[in-house]
């Protein structure tokens, strides 16, 4: 294995990568009892459609189905009970979808080995039927009406939808109660054979481990099956810079005003192939303009324009966006201000802040590596938005300057952007 | 770990050495018999304290106070153990070796300032903040009902019993909050100063004796105080009948909260029996609740109980469609005949406590949690966790179903959801 140390964080990355194409992650670490295993695969709730390797047609598939399958991979041919498994060692077992992948996690004390080949055991065999496809819908669809009934998720959503036109962002990532339930079984497995694939999968194991005797355990797991299968080519439709709507109003079920707004850059502007440069750029420059220390947040209080305030980063392949979150009564003063402040930017950003703005990210990464979870999320994170671990983090977030910053932040236009806001019915 | 308590009678502090984090965490801990009047002006002083104070006057200055400090974190919490409202104020900053030579001295002195030396002028808080913190705390109030799953509950917890201290709502209530001023706030935070029982926590890679030195510097915490009221709440008589209540809501899922009533449970019940009861219940993915409504059913996405032995109470949660309320319902009952008449396995019971032990297990990777559980120690005089351990995994199948004959569904409470 390939050993690199996490620069300026005490903790050593192990990785392999396996005959079949499946990346393997090891970091143990000294002092922690607990491990947190996490077997993932690139497909989430933006691929629907794709054309499999050896086929020539392009297939599509209901929204919400990467998401779906999740739920059904916890079922198992000769009946047993995945929950049932861990908890006899007292682990804790659960998934989550995202856009661009899924992920199964196991943490736990206890039967490290064990667990770790029962996880991916689970993942690597399907078994989905015609009734336990069905008698899961009902699951699912209280998912979502969950989801719909939240201020904040609905909100997003509703400001997702806006901002694009044909990204898959723009749906939610379980799907409309509509497409949960025309998904069927062939679906699933049509997606299942596509895309969990070890060459497009890996695992990740942090905590109490060893590095010999896990990377041989997970060896043993893919001995007889998954073996080397090209990916199917996924269809991503260009997405057009004009956001779709650019202000809507929406009566829901609030008692506060809360709304959206969002920004759509175009990510080629930046000039810079590094995507997480632009990343650590711009989220500097955002803690700097609208963070606890920032002027804007002082005036916001003092003027009481907002009760609660975010702000949020996202990337797609093509774009980046930046999103305000708000609970006001004052949503149009305060969204003077935003703009004011991006207007502004180059004034406001000052060296001083900057150089304490750098400190304190690098203090936050440190103290972050004593907590195995930590480790964990921070790890998966590089592995799917950046597609390999970035080791030398605190080495990058030194070495920037304030006038690298400054040149991104000058590049941003301003000019295409989303409001959304959210209103009480009565 | 190394722990060592020491009196020093107007306090206690209680210092743990542990080498596994890179961090030291100070947690101050405020404690007192709750009113119900007094728990909107506990949650307003708390806010106020961290945004303000006499060094560092704005919330910005105190915020680039602790960004200098390389990323010190300062935060609150407010919460209830039975006839306690307990407030605490914590800060957790890197060691020395990670920032510079003094930076945790300094971190000390500034968490001591936010604590003690408030933006007062002429026995009053400061108007601008006190005023952003009314504002803040008028609107989180009345959104209260936006956060569907905590209102269903409270609502629920109010049908049982609303005099009660387990129905206060920990946040408090807009009515009291119009009749704070700055005045009586700074007369209820000399109160709090005065009465309110002190416990001090420092964990990290610590030395004690100049922990010591640099606790009693700046705490300077006067009076000396007694514990005198039982945290645990009185027992009551379950309702005769069981009381159903329900309230239409604009939204899609139906929010449904069911208050159970545990009586005559000893101490030895509520801290072991009571807690593998809940698991098998409805503690976990492996439960019989979540099993038989989710799994089997499929009537929810999520469903789950929480007991509160403080409070003898247990409490059933989930989250589902309203035409499936009866059914559902039914069910949860079913499920706990089912803990009555025994009809559970020895593995069920086996993975409860492993179960337990995880927990208990996991809360050595948590600064926080080792403090909260040492804490506990102190204020409810339950075993430490290895003792702990050790009880849970003896307690036996006949155990179980004694405790569950002790406990009976009292309230049952469904946010109705009429959206189409």
């Amino acid at each position: 294995m390939i050993k690199k140390n996490l620069v300026g964080q005490d903790v050593d990355v192990y990785t392999e990568q396996l005959e079949n194409g499946l990346n393997v992650y090891l970091v143990p670490m000294k002092n922690m009892k607990r491990y947190f295993i996490t077997y993932a695969t690139r497909f989430g709730s933006l691929m629907t459609q794709f054309m499999p390797a050896d086929s020539k047609k392009m297939e599509k598939v209901p929204n919400g189905i990467a998401h779906f399958l999740e739920h059904k991979m916890f079922e198992q041919e000769n009946g047993e009970d995945v929950f049932n498994y861990f908890s006899k060692s007292g682990a804790y077992v659960n998934a989550s979808t995202g856009y661009e992948s899924t992920r199964y996690i196991c943490s736990g004390m206890d039967n490290f080995i064990g667990n770790l080949k029962y996880l991916i055991n689970f993942v690597n065999n399907p078994y989905f039927t015609d009734k336990n496809v069905e008698k899961e819908k009902g699951i699912i669809i209280e998912e979502v009406n969950m989801y719909k009934d939240d201020a904040e998720a609905s909100l997003d959503n509703t400001s997702r939808y806006n901002l694009f036109q044909n990204d898959n962002h723009r749906f939610d990532i379980g799907g409309e109660v509509d497409d949960v339930k025309s998904i069927t079984k062939e679906d699933l497995y049509l997606c299942y054979e596509n895309f969990y694939q070890p060459q497009n999968m890996f695992v990740l194991a942090v905590g109490n481990i060893q590095v010999e005797k896990t990377l041989e355990a997970i060896r043993e797991e893919f001995n007889n099956d998954k073996k080397y299968k090209q990916l199917p080519k996924v269809k991503y439709l260009n997405e057009p810079y004009k956001v779709r709507k650019e202000k809507e109003i929406v009566k829901f079920n609030v008692e506060i005003p809360k709304f959206v707004y969002s920004l759509k850059i175009k990510k080629e502007i930046f000039e810079i192939k590094n995507q997480y440069l632009i990343d650590l750029r711009l989220n500097l420059m955002l803690r700097m303009l609208f963070g606890s220390t920032s002027l804007f947040y002082e005036k916001g209080k003092l003027d009481d324009l907002f009760s609660s305030f975010y702000y949020n980063f996202d990337t797609t392949n093509q774009y980046i966006i930046i999103s305000f979150f708000a609970e006001t009564k004052k949503y149009e003063k305060l969204i003077e201000l935003i703009k004011e402040t991006l207007q502004n930017r180059n004034s406001i950003l000052t060296k001083d802040d900057f150089m304490r703005s750098k400190k304190t990210m690098i203090a936050n990464k440190i103290k972050a590596s004593c907590y195995i979870d930590a480790i964990s999320d921070s790890l998966y994170e590089d592995l799917i938005n950046y597609g390999d671990v970035i080791y030398d983090k605190i080495d990058i977030i030194r070495e920037i300057s304030y006038e690298e910053m400054c040149k991104t932040c000058e590049k941003i236009d301003l000019d295409n952007n989303c409001t959304v806001v959210y209103v009480p019915k009565k | 770990m190394e722990y060592k308590v020491k009196d020093l009678g107007s306090y206690k502090l209680h210092l743990i050495k542990n080498s596994d984090f890179k961090t030291i965490r100070v947690k101050v801990f405020f404690n007192e018999p709750i009113k119900k009047d007094k728990i909107t002006i506990r949650n307003f002083l708390a806010s106020l304290l961290v945004l303000s104070n006499e060094k560092y006057k704005t919330k910005r200055q105190v915020a680039l106070k602790c960004q200098d400090l390389y990323s010190c974190g300062i935060g609150y919490n407010i919460c209830r153990f039975g006839n306690y409202s307990n407030l605490s104020f914590s800060m957790d900053v890197l060691e020395d070796k990670y920032t510079e030579e003094g930076n945790f001295k300094q971190a000390l002195e500034f968490f001591s300032d936010i604590i003690f030396k408030p933006n007062v002028v002429e026995n009053a808080f400061d108007e601008t903040y006190f005023n952003i913190v009314k504002n803040d705390a008028r609107v989180a109030l009345n959104s209260l009902k936006e956060d569907k799953g905590r209102y269903s509950t409270i609502r629920m917890l109010e049908a049982m019993d609303k005099n009660s201290p387990l129905s206060f709502r920990t946040s408090g209530y807009v009515e009291d909050l119009d009749n704070i001023t700055k005045e009586s706030l700074y007369e209820y935070y000399k109160e709090m100063l005065d009465n309110d029982i002190v416990d001090i926590f420092v964990i990290g890679n610590i030395d004690f004796d100049e922990i010591e030195k640099l606790i009693r510097l700046y705490f300077p915490v006067k009076v000396y105080k007694k514990i005198t009221l039982d945290c645990r709440l009185e027992e009551k008589k379950s309702n005769i009948k069981r009381v159903v209540q329900r309230e239409e809501d604009d939204s899609n899922q139906s929010k449904l909260a069911i208050g159970c009533r545990c009586f005559g449970l000893s101490d030895y019940e509520r801290s072991y029996p009571l807690t593998i009861y809940n698991i098998i219940l409805g503690g976990g993915t492996n439960s019989k609740l979540f099993k038989e409504v989710r799994e089997e059913n499929s009537y929810c996405y999520y469903i789950n109980s929480v007991p509160n032995k403080l409070d003898n109470l247990l409490i059933i949660r989930a989250g589902i469609s309203r035409v499936n309320f009866e059914s559902v319902v039914r069910m949860i009952e079913d499920q706990m005949i089912m803990i009555r008449r025994g009809k559970f396995t020895d593995f069920d019971m086996e993975e409860a406590k492993k179960m337990y032990v995880s927990a208990i297990d996991e809360i050595k990777e948590s600064q926080n949690d080792i403090i909260d559980s040492y804490y506990m120690m102190e204020l409810l005089g339950v075993d430490d966790l290895e003792t702990k351990k050790k009880k849970m995994l003896e307690v036996t199948r006949d155990e179980i179903i004694a405790v569950s004959k002790k406990i009976k569904i009292d309230t049952i409470y469904l946010l109705e959801g009429v959206k189409e």
